[in-house]
């Protein structure tokens, strides 16, 4: 491979190498801390991976089934059945209204260390401020909204105006019609494999 | 790039560990790539924050899709195609919105005057490279920066490699010429 990189880098070839190479150093500010954030934004992400915890539930009860002779199996898997269908007729029953379903609590953090107040607006608030705390006084403001399935866009007000601002938790950024940028968060399952299409590359068939 | 960061022995290790949720192994592998990362993004988007933007959300969405990464291929090309892709959609993103933009007087840029600054720092070949159609400029800094290989570049981007050959010699004539119409040699 390296008899076919040096093939055509001739002396141009060299400058630009090396002027990017000295842009690329220009802007290591833009990179000092980057692990630090996306670790922090990884690790909110997997808390709220939903059904994480039914697999955890089905690898346990697969264990639990095959030490066990098949009558006991059925016993197990009927009693198991009867609880989860009285279970839902029950639910069904007591919850006092399907629209008041709180769905997941979703993580919105934006950081903004010289910040008094900060407020995360969307399409989920009819566009209405929702007030922002940092807790740990590290400049990381951060809120849980209760967001069903779906697509939701949203932007940050530092100090009540909204600022152009990195969007690392968004599957998307877009526009607003002043060409400032909004997050979108695809929330559920279903709508954020739309956006995963991309990442399928290199993988085996 | 510093390629001594990149693909050392223990990167399986540390990619094992990270499909195993461990997140202080995805941070080092943070690390080792996000200057890479970053100069490929910076190569298509040409803008400093939005090519930031994109490294951030790289590795995000390269953790999140850690188990669709085929551990017997080469871990950067993977890592570059995912970035490439975001910068990609956003770049189309955009020349959707330059259409309104030149109907309208709103700004192209957050901060215009930060737009006008950077631009008097562009000198010489970076000017010259600022300056390229993005379809010249990211195999041209895949190439010469990266020291990629044609088939990797063409992965990466998504286009043949005979487009990748092409590019890279009109890449290098065009900046050739701009560089010389603007009397900057050095």
């Amino acid at each position: 491979m390296s008899n076919e990189i040096n093939e055509g880098k001739d002396e141009l070839g060299h400058k630009i190498g090396e002027e990017w190479e000295s842009v690329v150093e220009s802007e290591s500010d833009r990179l000092e801390n980057m692990e630090e954030i996306v670790k922090d934004n990884i690790d909110d992400r997997n808390r709220f991976k939903p059904f994480n915890w039914l697999i955890r539930i089905k690898e346990s009860f697969n264990r639990l089934l095959d030490n066990l002779t098949s009558m006991q199996q059925y016993a197990i898997t009927g009693g198991a059945v009867a609880a989860i269908v009285i279970g839902l007729t029950l639910g069904w029953f007591i919850s006092p209204s399907k629209e008041g379903s709180q769905g997941n609590a979703v993580i919105f953090k934006v950081a903004a260390s010289n910040a008094q107040e900060v407020d995360l607006a969307g399409d989920f608030s009819a566009y209405k401020p929702i007030n922002m705390k940092d807790e740990n006084g590290d400049g990381v403001w951060k809120v849980r909204v209760p967001l069903k399935e779906g697509k939701y866009e949203y932007y940050y007000l530092i100090d009540g105006k909204k600022v152009a601002k990195n969007y690392p938790l968004a599957d998307e950024v877009v526009r607003d019609w002043k060409n400032r940028k909004n997050g979108i968060r695809f929330i559920g399952e279903e709508n954020k494999n739309k956006q995963d299409d991309s990442t399928n590359h290199g993988k085996s068939a | 790039m510093r390629k001594e960061k990149l693909g050392r022995s223990d990167e399986k290790e540390l990619l094992y560990k990270s499909l195993r949720g461990e997140k202080e192994a995805w941070g080092e592998i943070v690390k080792r790539y996000k200057e890479a990362v970053y100069g490929v993004n910076l190569s298509i988007l040409k803008d400093e924050a939005e090519a930031e933007d994109a490294t951030q959300r790289t590795f995000i969405k390269a953790w999140d899709n850690l188990e669709k990464y085929d551990m017997d291929r080469k871990f950067s090309t993977w890592l570059f195609t995912v970035g490439s892709n975001i910068s990609k959609n956003i770049v189309r993103k955009q020349n959707r919105w330059s259409f309104i933009e030149k109907m309208s007087l709103i700004s192209g840029n957050d901060d215009p005057q930060e737009e006008i600054e950077k631009e008097k720092r562009r000198k010489g070949i970076r000017k010259a490279l600022f300056d390229l159609e993005p379809k010249y400029r990211a195999p041209l800094i895949m190439r010469f920066w990266g020291e990629l290989s044609y088939d990797e570049i063409s992965e990466i981007l998504d286009v043949p490699q005979g487009t990748i050959k092409t590019r890279l010699h009109r890449g290098k004539k065009k900046l050739k010429s701009v560089y010389q119409e603007v009397g900057l040699n050095e």
